[in-house]
């Protein structure tokens, strides 16, 4: 007990220490390449989403429940992809749904694409940072809006593991577990 | 975001850890060689007593060398003649007829393109110089490594396992400090006191020097805890680095030959190719 409180007292004082000497946060842990080699041609690939919460949630009703609140729905559909390229990661989601109405249903289709680059940080983590990708809403058929992403934001960090075939990604409470397509 | 040493003009670099074994001499030998190979200039100076790295680029027998230079350096009147002569490549004398003395005389030229060294065979350094005239050179040798900025793009340092005044000569004389470390959790300790050390260093020698990078050499990912060490060490607030454990270090050194040489396209060459880019080049 003595031992580990010595222990954690060290890090605490080096700790301390690093934020007086050296240059500041974010500052990053890079695993070996012999480490991150495997694991990148690992995640290499396309990847669909077949699980996604957001707590306990399906993030399908939550996404529902916010963009379509009020609103009678029925057949709605999500699908959601990974790409990892060498440096790139593509993410394509859609939702889909028919909203019924009184004069009839319309399609309601939400679309979102991202390109990303991706890098491994640290054990078992991924730093995701989007570049470009837009995000598009179409009624009937015809787009109702669409927004750019803004200004890059900083990198997301995402926590990654392989369970069997299963790629897991996990983002605070967001949890999504992926199966490969190619 | 990682800060490159380039774009701050942090050119000065020492390699430093009192431990022994944790990979300095190979991390500076490749490190130099590494920037030498991409254009930089470059000048790698052998602080280590037992001079490997002078050995390593057959330097080892190169007269005078880091101890005359310093011994030199440590007689009266040596600032002055640094800060008189360097300018023109040479190291002037203060007093009349006292002979000029050109640093290129104690350096290992062109020991690979673009990359000079100052080499140190003598092992007894410590013993015939004495504590009292290291003390002396430590600020004309910082003096002197300002002026050679002017011609290499980067000094790079090793030094020996030890936290005496040759090691904070160095320290003191340097812009920024790489720590090597061992791939093991007791590291922490051994960090905390090179930090210490840096601090005092820098504290000296009046201007600021900090850690900018941890190198775990010798990194496996078979050991037992491995997630544990990396959960532990990614909390630091500095940029560490892995480098494998790999059989083309020892097998280069036997050959005398730089890990771009030996094994350009190993892992252990593609760690330290991301050092250069991240924590150096920018």
């Amino acid at each position: 007990m003595a031992k580990r409180a010595e222990k954690s007292d060290v890090r605490e004082r080096i700790t301390k220490k690093l934020g007086e000497n050296t240059q500041g946060p974010g500052a990053g842990y890079s695993v070996s390449s012999a480490v991150s080699d495997p694991l990148k041609r690992k995640l290499r690939g396309r990847w669909m989403v077949i699980e996604h919460l957001v707590g306990e949630e399906e993030y399908l009703a939550r996404f529902v429940s916010r963009a379509l609140r009020d609103m009678e729905i029925e057949g709605e559909e999500y699908t959601a992809e990974y790409e990892f390229r060498e440096f790139i990661c593509l993410k394509r989601v859609g939702i889909q749904a028919t909203i019924l109405g009184e004069a009839g249903s319309t399609e309601y289709f939400y679309r979102l694409r991202v390109a990303s680059v991706w890098d491994l940080e640290g054990s078992g983590f991924l730093s995701i940072r989007p570049e470009m990708g837009y995000q598009c809403t179409e009624l009937a058929g015809e787009t109702a809006a669409v927004k750019d992403l803004d200004e890059p934001p900083e990198p997301v960090i995402v926590a990654f593991r392989f369970e069997g075939d299963s790629l897991i990604l996990e983002e605070g409470d967001d949890y999504k577990r992926l199966e490969r397509i190619t | 975001m990682i800060s490159a040493l380039a774009p701050l003009g942090l050119k000065i670099v020492a390699v430093a850890n009192q431990k022994g074994g944790v990979g300095k001499t190979v991390t500076a030998a490749t490190l130099a060689s590494g920037l030498a190979r991409r254009g930089q200039r470059v000048l790698l100076v052998d602080g280590d007593p037992q001079g490997n790295l002078s050995l390593l680029f057959g330097a080892e027998d190169r007269k005078p060398e880091l101890g005359a230079l310093l011994e030199m350096l440590s007689k009266d009147g040596a600032e002055d003649r640094v800060e008189d002569g360097i300018d023109t490549d040479s190291v002037s004398a203060s007093k009349p007829g006292r002979r000029k003395v050109n640093v290129d005389e104690f350096f290992a030229k062109r020991v690979k393109l673009r990359m000079d060294m100052l080499p140190l065979g003598h092992r007894r350094l410590r013993t015939e110089l004495g504590d009292g005239r290291l003390e002396e050179a430590e600020k004309p040798f910082a003096n002197l490594l300002q002026k050679l900025k002017t011609r290499y793009d980067w000094i790079l340092m090793d030094t020996s396992p030890s936290n005496g005044v040759l090691e904070r000569l160095l320290i003191s004389a340097s812009e920024a400090v790489i720590v090597p470390l061992e791939f093991q959790v007791f590291s922490v300790s051994g960090l905390e006191a090179i930090l210490d050390d840096i601090s005092r260093c820098a504290e000296r020698a009046g201007h600021d020097i900090k850690a900018r990078a941890l190198i775990f050499t010798k990194a496996e990912n078979g050991l037992a805890r491995v997630d544990t060490y990396r959960k532990v060490f990614s909390s630091f607030n500095i940029p560490i680095f892995e480098v494998c454990k790999s059989e083309y270090v020892p097998r280069a050194l036997e050959r005398g030959r730089t890990l771009w040489e030996a094994a350009p396209a190993s892992y252990v060459a593609r760690d330290y190719s991301r050092i250069l880019d991240k924590v150096f080049l920018g």
